[in-house]
């Protein structure tokens, strides 16, 4: 960076036509633009250097502390009506780390002496603390032509120019094509402006991107970090070349605030594909000034819809891309040759948007095209369309004798203004083949061998397989494949739930022998515990359930001694009758009894009852 | 076909007809862009490419295209004579490829053939199978109602025998009937027209020491993405660049 500016201030000092070795004194004042700033913003340090002899070079900053990040360096020169010359170096730093530093001392190289200016004093506070007086603003230099190294503006937007001045010239009008609603930041920022948001494929669509800088701002910007605006999706093509100085175009109403417009770039961008394509945005950081808030200004993303031409008209030998409008010219020289030699066949392809870099060459037998050589010279044209004309230098060999027609080079288009179809043609005429030098035997023929065996031509159309109608397309089909499996399946699976629902419907009713085999079971339960009147109850319950199952007698509530009389009126052995009246005194007795009986007898007891129940059932 | 279809088909062929390949190839060309599917079209716009192929005027990627329209023309021929003829100008293609590819020392391997399941599943036509399916389901259903429904022995014999023979039977002709019904409306197939069509993985990179796909090849579509598109080609199942083959018309 040094060298770089070493070597700059000497060529200015060429520009300047100084005398090389002039002696003369060398005013050096150095300042900087706030003397407090914020972690993380940047200070810029100047040195002026104000001579009247020879040119100062070698500038150098001097000390500057680790915490501080050199950003950038710039560089201006001017000239002062009493013959002196000015030259102000800028450095930019950005702070890392709060506290007071000390920088410099910067100097410059005056012949074989150093000059040397004094240091300056920067304090860094945390973010928030900075006092909000504005900063020293730098006094403007009438007679400056500034650039900056790192300014890919080339050190635009400048210090006031003719038709850039802050201060406005008298009657100056904002344009109307140029206005916003509102700004998409403050002090400066980029605004995109496509002309079209559809088009077909290989249709230019011009793409511009302003900065737009408020007039009232500060007089000087500086960017670095810039991005290119990414468009994969088209053929991109400058029409103001993308390292060229920005161009003033005027002034524009923003939020009826007045913005200074200058163009920075315009491309002519050619869609590749169909779909909804994607011209990212552009983007770049404000250096200088300093900003409130994030220092990146972006321009808008914009979607550009891409179709094909229509198909209708569309002529053979189209190729999808082929958009503008062209005109095409050959030359062919000689017109009369010795079979295999060659001819030059020179083919201008004029007119604008998407010239092809291809021609397809009329096929002939005997006649062999060799790869063309291929010129550009495609400019802007004054409707910002590219074009302009390329031509296609063709070496030709003709293999056949007599009369050979090479027939006619087209290309097709199609005209986006006169939304139709056109072929630009160019006849190139027949040429004379004289007989040359005698052929060899294998090459008597040269087509003789290729492909033979093709079969002839079709003069007919011959239509097409019409789609007929499958069994398989119809889901009736699939229903019926399946009927009758599925119809047995269902039948069976019904037959088999029905049976299985009965049953159990018929486990589940409440009947005097669900209700017999209910207590029966119960008893048997009481008696594997150990509670004898418990056992005891269940006996009773299950002799009374069995002898209204099975003798449909209910002996619940009937007085003891008419127990066996109604059971076997009921049709009830004597035997079984007794034992029963018995077993139910029994049962009762043990079960009120102040003495409990003990477990074994109830159990004994439950063993009588089973064979009497049971003889019931047999009944 | 339109009117100005029919125009363009009797350009196309005086074109062919006066040697002028590279008009013909254009305008055959054009009436593909406009969407006409018809055989003799497929097949002109293969002698086309061929006839550029003949009189030395050769566009590389020629031989592959007259190949995919002869491979149309057989496709959707009615007429089996131009299908014999789409099928005999084929052969002619592909040896010339693989004469090409002999010369060299590439493999000359253009056709790989069918899947065996492909081959088992165009044994018989699709509605054979589907009524294959039919008669076995019916049979299926028949058995296992006299063999649940008769207390005769030998009924219930018979009932289990013929159960057991149609329930494989209906299963198999049933998928055999889908798969046919599946290619029908869902198998797209391609002809390689470039031959630097190589094989690569689903990002794109080139899968290291495979071969280029051999131009005028016949192959599977399987997937497509962006511009790449899925093909099987014999055991290759790979990604290639979606411009080096060309889809049949269906």
């Amino acid at each position: 960076m040094k060298l770089l500016l070493a070597l700059l201030v000497a060529s200015l000092a060429l520009f300047a036509g100084v005398p090389a070795r002039a002696q003369s004194k060398i005013d050096l004042v150095v300042s900087v633009d706030a003397e407090t700033i914020e972690i993380g913003d940047s200070v810029n340090v100047t040195l002026k250097a104000t001579t009247s002899g020879e040119v100062p070079s070698s500038a150098d900053i001097g000390a500057v502390p680790p915490s501080f990040m050199q950003r950038g360096v710039s560089n201006r020169v001017s000239f002062g009506t009493n013959g002196r010359r000015v030259v102000s170096i800028v450095w930019t730093l950005q702070a890392s780390k709060t506290g007071t530093f000390k920088i410099g001392p910067p100097s410059v190289r005056v012949g074989d002496h150093r000059v040397t200016a004094r240091t300056v004093t920067v304090k860094v506070v945390p973010p928030g603390q900075a006092p909000s007086s504005p900063r020293t603003q730098k006094p403007p230099d009438p007679f400056g032509t500034p650039f900056s190294l790192l300014d890919p503006w080339r050190g635009q937007p400048p210090a006031p120019e003719p038709d850039d001045d802050r201060r406005l010239p008298p009657g100056t009008q904002a344009d109307a094509k140029l206005g916003m609603d509102a700004p998409r930041g403050t002090v400066t920022f980029l605004h995109a402006i496509v002309d079209k948001t559809s088009a077909v494929v290989g249709e230019q669509v011009t793409v511009s991107m302003y900065v737009y800088i408020d007039a009232a701002g500060p007089d000087h910007i500086e960017f670095t970090d810039i991005h290119e605006a990414p468009a994969s999706d088209f053929l991109k093509q400058p029409l103001i070349a993308d390292d060229a100085e920005t161009k003033p175009v005027g002034y524009a109403l923003v939020a009826g605030r007045l913005w200074s417009v200058r163009l920075a770039r315009k491309w002519a961008l050619f869609p590749l594909k169909t779909g909804e394509l994607d011209i990212g945005a552009m983007s770049l950081s404000i250096v200088k000034p300093r900003v409130a808030g994030d220092p990146k200004r972006t321009s808008e993303a914009i979607k550009v819809r891409v179709s094909e031409p229509p198909v209708t008209g569309r002529p053979p030998g189209y190729v999808i891309g082929d958009v503008g409008s062209y005109a095409l010219a050959a030359e062919v020289t000689p017109r009369e040759i010795e079979r295999g030699s060659a001819l030059a066949v020179n083919v201008t392809l004029s007119g604008t948007g998407n010239l092809p870099s291809t021609l397809v060459a009329p096929s002939r037998a005997g006649v062999e095209w060799l790869e063309p050589q291929v010129r550009d010279a495609m400019t802007p044209q004054n409707d910002d369309k590219l074009g302009g004309k390329r031509t296609f230098a063709y070496v030709v060999r003709v293999q056949q004798e007599g009369e050979i027609d090479l027939g006619e080079l087209r290309v097709s288009y199609w005209d986006p203004d006169a939304k139709k179809y056109g072929t630009a043609k160019a006849t190139l005429g027949l040429v004379r083949v004289k007989p040359g030098a005698p052929r060899l035997a294998a090459s008597a023929d040269p087509t003789q061998e290729t492909l033979a065996g093709l079969p002839a031509m079709r003069a007919e159309r011959a239509g097409a397989k019409a789609s007929r109608a499958h069994l398989t397309d119809t889901p009736l089909f699939w229903i019926a494949l399946g009927a009758s499996p599925i119809a047995y399946a269902f039948a069976f699976g019904a037959r088999a739930a029905v049976v299985r629902v009965r049953r159990r419907r018929d486990a589940n009713a409440v009947s005097p022998d669900r209700e017999r085999k209910l207590r029966v079971k119960a008893a048997d339960d009481a008696s594997a515990g150990d509670d004898a009147r418990a056992v005891d109850a269940a006996i009773m319950r299950a002799i009374e359930a069995a002898a209204l199952a099975s003798a449909k007698v209910n002996v619940r509530g009937m007085r003891a001694d008419e127990i066996a009389s109604k059971l076997e009126e009921a049709g009830v052995a004597a035997e079984p009758a007794r034992a029963i009246e018995a077993l139910l005194r029994e049962c009762e007795a043990a079960r009120f009894s102040p003495d409990a009986e003990g477990i074994d007898a109830a159990r004994e007891r439950w063993t009588r009852a089973r064979n009497a129940i049971d003889r019931l059932e047999s009944k | 076909m339109s009117d100005d279809a029919e125009a363009l088909f009797l350009d196309g062929t005086k074109a062919l007809a006066d040697g002028r390949a590279g008009d013909a190839v254009a305008t055959f060309e054009a009436l593909a862009d406009r969407g006409v599917v018809d055989a003799a079209v497929s097949y002109d716009r293969g002698l086309a490419y061929a006839g550029r192929v003949r009189i030395g005027a050769e566009v590389p990627g020629d031989l592959g295209r007259a190949a995919q329209g002869f491979e149309e023309a057989r496709a959707l021929a009615v007429d089996p004579s131009l299908a014999e003829d789409a099928t005999r100008a084929l052969a002619v293609i592909r040896s010339e490829v693989a004469r090409r590819r002999g010369r060299s020392g590439e493999s000359v391997e253009l056709d790989q053939g069918p899947s065996l399941g492909r081959s088992v599943a165009h044994l018989v036509a699709e509605d054979v199978w589907s009524a294959g399916a039919g008669v076995a389901s019916l049979a299926l259903g028949a058995a296992l109602f006299v063999r649940w429904l008769t207390s005769s022995r030998r009924a219930r014999v018979g009932g289990t025998i013929t159960a057991a023979v149609a329930a494989p039977l209906l299963l198999l002709c049933a998928l055999l009937a889908l798969a046919m019904r599946d290619e029908r409306l869902h198998r797209r197939e391609a002809v390689v027209v470039t031959s630097t069509a190589r094989p690569s993985d689903e990002r794109g990179i080139t899968i290291p020491g495979a071969s280029p796909l051999p131009e005028a090849a016949l192959v599977e579509i399987v997937a497509e993405r962006a511009a790449l598109v899925r093909v099987r080609w014999g055991i290759v199942d790979a990604w290639v660049p979606a411009s080096s083959v060309r889809p049949l018309a269906r």
